[in-house]
């Protein structure tokens, strides 16, 4: 016993040398952390002086030791660059924050992950006015927004557009009927090969048609989305539907067939034109398709197709203690020249109005259609309730596309599923 | 007899204050360092603890500079550190009563240097195995009370450390679990459903395993090696490629299954993966396929073990093959195989490679939460952990299950004869 007595006694000594617990103001701190100033949100304290800690993935790290360079240079600060592996940088700064431990500048993506992350009080509001917020593209500067606030800027952004077969389809037709009809005619199901592909299943892909027909998934007004209003029963999104199911009783299309396989056919030179993201085409070229992208073409009652856009940049962590300085680190980032060295690095879309105007974007096809369709691109509704959209929206289109399931009735179903999954949500 | 009271008073001071027992029985060293350990105890250690527990208690005070899950590990740590040193001072109470009794007795206590040795000698065990205890208590109970307090708190979506602090909701979320309407029924369906699974594909795979092995040892059968390693290939293969692959053989229109039942068979093509029952057919056969060959080794060897001479004299006593089997290999067999069979029960019923990578769940039904037809509890699980976010009704139901699968296969283990009878042959 008396060995444990001496274990416990140099255990006890040890514990004597860390901080005392429990005695702050704040209650409560880890017991190796230090403990945190006073509320840093409630100016904008700080200065352009001292040492500024940045979390950036890995993959992109030259572009931002650029930015921190030139930061450097013009500030006289020093920046340390910190990249993550495993956790997103957001899960790293939910345990690092509190401790007193985190960075003050974060890489996120914009969307549905940065309201999550607000919502889990990471990150600090941008003061707009100091801001020059014009410059940016709508719908990405959109994407940083969460119930009407800013808490973020873009760098880079993803849009799914219209990704043809050259050799197949050489000039994209003016409306999106004319196009559906013109690839129509190269569909032959019994001998493998098919019409314009998409996924019918996903909402992810067919908001451009439903908001195009009259439908939404969550009625917006001034970027707020209301939970409650949800527009994918509505004539608008019925009609939808009703106009994919004729493209499979056209034979253009073949039932029971995985978005994957879609993409494979194309890959194989059977479909015309596939509408996918960005993400997808190095494939195609790898497999020998003379890849064209384009905008998907409006309707032919004159409605844009307005697709869904992903952004991706950099937000400052609730917990920096100098808000000042890591908010003009952010506007270092978000320069013309960072950003297209930032989309060069990651094959992502510039966010900057006068980016687009560039030769090097308009020059090329590929990014040049992507940047098109950027245009046409309106910002996911990024309230935690859009997850609670995809998978019942994935099933409604399995049951009516594949099961032969009615469209009025399994829309209403899926409606009320969500619904129902919304309030247990909340409970 | 002698009155105790003089050992149960030394007892009662180490008690409250560590030592001072060990001091009235004149052990001075001891109860000195005892005094020490205790002081520093209640100086350095203790407000630690109460701290922890308090943090355990309240989960936090201040959104933002608090972390609910932190609290919650700090305090199961605290809980932990203060089962040892509750322990601790019981075996000082425990020294200080006993050697009160010695000294009554009129025995010579032992120094503290041959009392130092005594219990080097007689605890050595303990001080071997203490280290792997400890780390066992601060990883692996740390861990499992953790997520099992995650059940009974409200952290989902709305409620994520640190923007919102945790609070304790008691038994709430397993009573929505069974009282939500939506809820309840998904539940019940998907634990009718996993429970047939688990007996089709763990019981199959078995069937399958056993009827190859006694073919394999037929003498009339030739190449036996060559079939064997045949048979070993689909298990040398990992499971997460041939699930994929199987996967592909099922696709409704390209898939090779239903090009052989239309271009030889001249059949409809089935949509596998469209209809529940073709769907969990298939995971049922996907399941037979990559569970067979374990069975089939394990026979195979059992059965190249069982004595010729049993056959023989069988044979002598006019018994017809059928009934060599039925009376021999196959009790034999099942006796040493059935505590397999049943740790693999357990095993099936949380196979979510073969759900996640065969039918994800498809087909779909709107009347479930988070779940398709072909969903098991465990694939569920894992829907609501990450695209509803419902972390404490996750972590009830991972309770649920946890308790659910240790029961049965407590009860059954103890059932088997190979576990009750320390005798294999009657």
């Amino acid at each position: 016993m008396s060995v444990a007595a001496a274990i416990l006694m140099a255990a006890g000594m040890l514990a004597g040398c860390a901080k005392k617990p429990g005695s702050s103001n704040s209650s409560s701190t880890s017991t190796s952390g230090s403990s945190q100033e006073d509320d840093p949100l409630a100016s904008l304290e700080g200065s352009l002086s001292g040492n500024l800690i940045v979390w950036v993935g890995d993959l992109y790290m030259e572009v931002f030791e650029t930015i921190a360079d030139k930061f450097e240079q013009d500030t006289g600060m020093t920046v340390e660059l910190v990249s993550y592996t495993g956790l997103t940088a957001s899960d790293k700064l939910a345990l690092d924050g509190p401790a007193g431990n985190g960075g003050d500048v974060y890489v996120q993506g914009g969307g549905g992950g940065l309201a999550t992350a607000v919502d889990q009080g990471l990150f600090m509001e941008l003061p707009e006015e100091a801001l020059d917020l014009d410059k940016f593209t709508q719908s990405t500067l959109s994407d940083y927004r969460y119930q009407g606030k800013l808490y973020g800027l873009p760098m880079g952004a993803e849009t799914p557009a219209l990704i043809y077969n050259k050799d197949l389809l050489p000039t994209v037709p003016d409306t999106w009927e004319e196009l559906m009809e013109e690839c129509g005619k190269y569909a032959d199901i019994e001998n493998d090969r098919y019409g314009m592909l998409m996924d019918p299943t996903n909402v992810y892909f067919t908001n451009a048609l439903i908001m195009a027909n009259g439908g939404y998934v969550f009625g917006e007004k001034d970027g707020i989305y209301d939970p409650t209003d949800i527009g994918l029963n509505n004539q608008g999104t019925k009609d939808t539907y009703r106009l994919l199911e004729t493209y499979y009783e056209n034979g253009w299309w073949q039932r029971n067939t995985e978005f994957a396989n879609m993409e494979k056919k194309f890959s194989e030179g059977k479909a015309p034109a596939i509408y996918d993201g960005p993400w997808a085409v190095a494939s195609y070229q790898e497999a020998g398709i003379n890849v064209g992208v384009a905008a998907l073409p409006k309707m032919a009652n004159g409605q844009e197709l307005l697709t869904y856009s992903g952004s991706y940049g950099m937000a400052v962590s609730a917990y920096t203690k100098n808000p000042r300085a890591s908010i003009e680190f952010l506007k270092y980032c978000v320069s013309e020249e960072a950003v297209m060295d930032y989309c060069r690095a990651t094959d992502r879309i510039p966010v900057l109005s006068a980016c687009l105007e560039l030769d090097e974007i308009k020059n090329d096809p590929i990014k040049n259609g992507f940047a098109q369709q950027m245009v046409n691109s309106v910002p996911q509704p990024n309230i935690p309730e859009m997850n609670q959209v995809w998978t019942p929206m994935v099933d409604a289109g399995i049951l009516i596309f594949s099961q032969n399931q009615d469209i009025d009735s399994t829309l209403d179903q899926a409606v009320a599923r969500i619904k129902e999954q919304i309030e247990l949500m909340q409970k | 007899m002698k009155s105790n009271k003089r050992p149960i008073l030394c007892g009662v001071l180490s008690g409250i204050l560590m030592g001072s027992g060990q001091l009235l029985n004149r052990q001075f060293l001891k109860g000195i360092l005892y005094l020490a350990t205790h002081i520093l105890l209640i100086l350095w250690v203790y407000p630690y603890i109460y701290w922890g527990v308090e943090g355990l208690v309240t989960l936090g005070v201040t959104p933002k500079q608090d972390h609910s899950l932190f609290l919650m590990v700090y305090g199961v740590l605290s809980l932990i550190a203060l089962v040892y040193l509750i322990l601790f001072q019981v075996s000082c109470i425990k020294d200080a009563y006993r050697n009160a009794v010695k000294r009554q007795n009129h025995e010579i206590l032992p120094n503290f240097r041959e009392g130092f040795r005594d219990s080097l000698r007689r605890k050595s065990p303990l001080f071997f195995a203490a280290p792997g205890i400890i780390a066992v208590s601060f990883i692996v109970v740390l861990s499992l009370v953790f997520s099992i307090m995650l059940g009974f708190t409200n952290y989902d979506l709305y409620h994520q450390p640190p923007g919102k602090l945790l609070d304790w909701v008691g038994f709430k979320n397993f009573v929505d679990l069974f009282t939500i309407r939506s809820w309840s029924y998904t539940l019940t369906s998907i634990l009718l459903w996993t429970v047939e699974f688990t007996i089709l594909t763990s019981v199959l795979p078995y069937m399958v395993g056993i009827l190859i092995a006694v073919l394999l040892n037929n003498p009339r059968v030739r190449f036996q090696k060559a079939i064997k390693v045949g048979f070993i290939l689909p298990w040398a293969i990992p499971s997460y490629i041939s699930i994929q692959v199987w996967r592909g053989m099922f696709d409704t229109n390209d898939g090779f299954i239903n090009h052989i039942l239309q271009d030889l068979f001249h059949l409809q093509g089935v949509g596998w993966f469209q209809n529940t029952t073709s769907a969990r057919a298939a995971l049922v056969i996907v399941a037979v396929w990559c569970g067979f060959t374990f069975p089939m080794m394990i026979s195979d060897s059992i059965m190249k073990s069982i004595p010729s001479e049993l056959y023989e004299a069988a044979r002598l006593d006019g018994a017809a093959p059928h009934h060599c089997f039925f009376k021999i290999t196959l009790p034999l067999l099942l006796f040493s195989i059935a505590p397999l069979f049943i740790m693999g029960l357990s095993g099936a019923f949380n196979n979510f490679n073969l759900i996640y990578l065969l039918t994800q769940g498809y087909p779909p039904n709107l009347d479930f939460v988070g779940a398709g037809n072909t969903d098991i509890l465990i694939s569920w699980l894992f829907n609501m952990t990450f695209t509803t976010m419902k972390y404490n009704y996750a972590s009830a139901i991972s309770l649920l299950i946890f308790i659910f699968l240790a029961a049965f296969s407590i009860f059954n283990l103890r059932r088997t004869k190979n576990f009750t009878e320390e005798d294999m042959m009657q």
